[in-house]
């Protein structure tokens, strides 16, 4: 059985490269992705407790397991795949719940994509040259599971199990990706508003209402991730 | 809501129809289905219609949009129960089954065709029309318009076997017959391919150029350089789990 796979990606154009790549030190990239932005403490975010692996002599690797799995390249690219199934994304189920009851968790959605942004916005001060924008492409592979698609619910405080008969929002593909541009100035000084563009994004792979996307603070046209508001 | 068996009253076809259809759903006077046949522009479904939860039903959902896609278009409407009239021998409305909004699920069924039917069907749309005699209750939508020659044929990426998926190399090719979606056989299919009948051998060909398509994975666009670059690190990263 193929496993739930999410990956998205921040590029920026051909031709630029990290300045001082494989530099140590606590200013160095390498140690971004040691110790990326979090918001709290054992979040659902890109910690992975790893050191930096250098491989093909081009980029930087670090995992958590198959939950999690960074990847930055020295021209800038950087990836982030998460297991899209109870070890993360997915609700906090034995494997063998979550393959009857495939529930992605809305926190967990939201924090991740939110966490990708910050961590890149740490990473364009780097860039020799600045771009104009940074290409984000998402992708969601393997959303069935025995003919059942992964679903979103709206966040509920009190707790999911309080609630009778949640609505389910279906993926509505197996395999489905996004692409997009965000400007760098964006990512760069409001990563929070990118952030909700990502967010966004992701949510119509589940057809999610953009109204019911949790932790969102702002009104039309400057809507942004408030992640104060994520909850242990 | 009930009624005795009608006799079909309106025997009618291709701009009649939907004129007419058009007429109703304008309206909001749904009762004035009834009575009225299923033929090649024109689909009734019950309320029970395309769950998404299987492939099967997913393959179902597609085939109807591909058979009128690549006729001259058709609406499909959920909400209105069919028997077979026995002097006529066609499909006609007998009562209304009306749904409500939330249990038609327009964006997932949108989502479905969007994932499940090649190419993108122009002006494609998934709505639910509410009843003016009690407007919590109303009828699915799903409007397909005429398509152009060159956009044919419209395939189903995804196919069944039994109640299986097929692996996405297999496609569908289905067309409105009268009141029936029709799928070509695989005999027809080959023998189209090798006699070079027009105009569906060159219906064919644009299929088989279409399957080269999309299994070089360039549906709809160009890659760029930068395109396949970042796509080929996911795709890495993905196998790599």
């Amino acid at each position: 059985m193929s496993r739930p796979m999410y990956v998205i990606a921040a590029s920026v154009p051909t031709g630029n490269r990290i300045r001082g790549f494989f530099e140590h030190g606590a200013e160095s990239v390498r140690s971004l992705l040691e110790h990326p932005p979090v918001f709290r403490w054992a979040g659902f975010d890109l910690t992975t407790l790893d050191s930096a692996r250098l491989i093909d002599g081009d980029k930087y690797e670090v995992s958590n397991g198959d939950r999690k799995k960074i990847q930055l390249f020295q021209d800038g690219t950087l990836l982030f795949r998460a297991a899209a199934d109870n070890e993360f994304l997915g609700w906090g189920q034995a494997p063998e719940w979550f393959q009857r009851d495939p529930r992605l968790n809305p926190l967990a959605v939201v924090e991740a994509n939110t966490s990708f942004v910050h961590l890149y916005s740490k990473l364009v001060p780097h860039l020799v040259s600045k771009p104009s924008s940074v290409q984000i492409q998402l992708t969601l592979r393997n959303a069935e599971i025995n003919q059942t698609r992964l679903y979103l619910t709206e966040f509920y405080k009190l707790g999911i199990q309080n609630i009778h008969n949640p609505r389910r929002y279906l993926a509505h593909g197996v395999n489905m990706e996004e692409k997009f541009h965000i400007p760098v100035d964006e990512i760069s000084h409001r990563p929070n508003e990118a952030a909700y563009k990502v967010v966004l994004s992701f949510c119509t792979f589940f057809d999610f209402p953009e109204e019911k996307i949790p932790f969102v603070v702002g009104g039309n046209g400057q809507r942004a991730i408030e992640p104060s508001q994520f909850e242990k | 809501m009930h009624s005795t068996p009608p006799t079909p009253q309106t025997l009618l076809e291709g701009a009649a129809m939907w004129a007419l259809l058009e007429s109703i759903l304008s309206s909001g006077t749904l009762a004035r289905f009834i009575g009225l046949v299923e033929n090649e522009v024109f689909e009734a479904k019950g309320s029970a219609a395309y769950p998404l939860d299987t492939a099967g039903n997913r393959y179902e959902l597609a085939k109807d949009v591909v058979a009128f896609a690549n006729a001259n278009g058709g609406l499909i409407a959920v909400g209105v129960r069919t028997r077979p009239d026995p002097v006529h021998e066609i499909d006609t409305v007998y009562e209304l089954d009306l749904v409500t909004e939330p249990a038609f699920k327009a964006a997932q069924i949108l989502g479905v065709i969007k994932e499940h039917v090649y190419p993108k069907v122009t002006g494609l749309q998934v709505q639910w029309v509410s009843n003016n005699e009690d407007k919590s209750l109303g009828v699915g939508i799903v409007r397909i318009p005429a398509q152009s020659e060159e956009a044919k044929p419209f395939i189903i990426t995804r196919v069944v076997e039994g109640s299986e998926p097929v692996r996405p190399i297999v496609v569908g090719y289905a067309i409105r017959k009268g009141a029936n979606s029709e799928p070509i056989t695989a005999i027809e299919m080959q023998q189209a391919l090798r006699n070079g009948m027009s105009p569906n051998a060159q219906r064919l060909t644009r299929i088989e150029q279409k399957l080269d398509t999309l299994l070089d994975r360039k549906i709809d666009r160009q890659a760029t350089p930068e395109e396949d670059r970042v796509s080929t690190r996911i795709e890495d990263l993905l196998r790599d789990a």
